[in-house]
């Protein structure tokens, strides 16, 4: 069972992209500063961490990433796939399943484009380079990449400001810097060296603590 | 018939064809393909070729209309080459239903280990056969017995998902996404499966099983609202890392960063490397 005593159970040592964290039972503590110092293994600190005496209720706790970037509980969501849908649609950007250019009149007409349903994802097919792909197998993508943006404008701007591009609301209309982007994925190509950034021992990043069963 | 005339008749064809595709009428679906075959000009444009070949092995293949299938997977593969993902996936479904199942069941599972979930969407009742194991989140089916998400149900399923997480009862936790994701309607139009989806990605990560999570991570992002999360986004990042596939990792996790400054703090460490080499963010 899982408390925050003096003795916990499955206490871990991580040593996080920002610094040394406590992992017990799905939770998450901040390691106090000064029981770390220059070029600590997660093994160095965690036993630092039990000659202390401290116990994990003298920790900061810190929010699970889980709960802190996914949120607490489903919610209602944006309309964003819509309206790139209705850009791309008027734009003429998507096509049927003969390869012609889309008759709007068959969504609504021009101005008053009806939703995307199920079965378009089907039926509505988007230029790939090795021709029209489903909608389906399609996904949103940015048209100017997080890698380009970052590089060009967004590490000078602020939080918010670099948020407002990733959720696309400022200027308006939303949705113009997604677009539906045929998936692509082939592990095998990737994969040819799948375990490059794992070649590292794991005791500099996790260990137990000692005396901590 | 000229492709004009032939474009146009299949336009004029276009409704009926539908509604046998909506109705899973196998045998009027066939024999209109079979006329389709008949009246296609040689020279017809390739965009035309393409769509139309795609369209009706798709259709084909959904309504289990083999013997027509076969004949289109042809003319499939002509226009999108053998490589394709999907010419891949109609000829393992093929293998596995008309030829030998033993050989199909291993072409499924050569297309899923080389492309993921991608060539199953829409069909997700192979993804079962490819994959080989009962832990395996399972994918959308249409039901017709939807729940939205505020129905009382699925607010108990999300409590006892985060307490199995909190637990670190992982196994527990996917098989209630399971089960709440059983009862939503499809993830691409509906709110709430990406949350599902997202958390059981966040289980299969933490137990070290990067495909899975990768699967369930892919999922979410497709899902309403996935895009634009900082955890969908930063898993699926590291899920990319992990498989090798490093520029579109980096491409995630940056745009994790984006979504939330605080995002990447919960990064495994070794999947940052990529991104301090090219001295990223």
């Amino acid at each position: 069972m899982c408390h925050l005593g003096p003795v916990p159970p499955n206490t871990k040592v991580i040593k996080g992209a920002s610094g040394f964290i406590v992992k017990h039972c799905g939770q998450f503590f901040r390691v106090p500063r000064k029981l770390i110092k220059h070029g600590d293994t997660a093994d160095d600190v965690a036993r630092r961490l039990a000659n202390s005496g401290r116990g994990l209720d003298q920790l900061k706790k810190l929010k699970s990433p889980r709960r802190h970037l996914l949120g607490p509980t489903p919610g209602k969501l944006d309309p964003t796939g819509q309206h790139v849908w209705r850009r791309m649609a008027r734009n003429g950007d998507l096509v049927d399943g003969d390869g012609l250019p889309l008759d709007l009149d068959d969504f609504g007409g021009r101005d008053s484009l009806r939703d995307l349903t199920k079965q378009d994802l089907k039926r509505i097919y988007v230029m790939g380079e090795d021709g029209p792909i489903q909608l389906k197998k399609c996904d949103m993508g940015h048209i100017e990449g997080a890698v380009e943006f970052w590089i060009d404008r967004g590490h000078r701007m602020s939080p918010d400001a670099r948020k407002q591009w990733m959720l696309d609301l400022e200027p308006p209309p939303p949705g113009k810097n997604y677009q539906f982007t045929p998936s692509s994925l082939n592990r095998s190509a990737g994969g040819r060296n799948p375990h490059r950034y794992r070649d590292v021992d794991p005791t500099v990043h996790a260990a137990d603590v000692p005396g901590w069963p | 018939m000229t492709p004009d005339e032939f474009l146009k008749s299949m336009k004029a064809a276009r409704k009926d064809l539908e509604a046998a595709e909506d109705a899973r009428d196998t045998a009027t679906l066939t024999t209109m393909y079979q006329h389709i075959r008949a009246a296609m000009p040689p020279d017809l444009p390739k965009i035309n070729f393409q769509a139309i070949s795609y369209t009706a092995v798709t259709r084909l293949l959904e309504a289990e209309a083999w013997d027509e299938a076969a004949h289109w997977l042809v003319k499939f593969e002509q226009g999108y080459g053998p490589d394709f993902y999907d010419v891949e996936f109609a000829h393992a479904v093929l293998e596995w239903h008309t030829g030998n199942p033993t050989h199909g069941k291993t072409l499924l599972q050569q297309v899923y280990r080389t492309h993921g979930t991608l060539p199953f969407r829409g069909f997700e009742r192979y993804l079962a056969i490819a994959r080989d194991n009962a832990n395996a989140l399972p994918p959308h089916t249409d039901t017709d017995d939807t729940l939205d998400i505020d129905h009382p149900l699925i607010q108990d399923l999300t409590n006892r998902i985060n307490t199995a997480m909190d637990n670190e009862h992982y196994t527990d936790a996917i098989e209630l996404c399971r089960q709440a994701l059983h009862h939503l309607d499809d993830p691409a139009t509906t709110d709430g499966p990406m949350w599902f989806l997202a958390t059981a990605g966040e289980a299969y990560f933490a137990q070290g099983d990067y495909q899975r999570a990768h699967d369930a991570f892919d999922a979410a992002h497709r899902a309403q609202g996935g895009h634009t999360n900082p955890l969908v986004l930063l898993r699926l990042g590291e899920c990319h890392i992990e498989h090798g596939n490093t520029d579109t990792g980096i491409e995630h996790l940056i745009a994790a960063h984006i979504a939330d400054p605080t995002a990447l703090e919960h990064a495994e460490p070794h999947h940052l490397e990529p991104l301090h080499q090219r001295g990223l963010p």
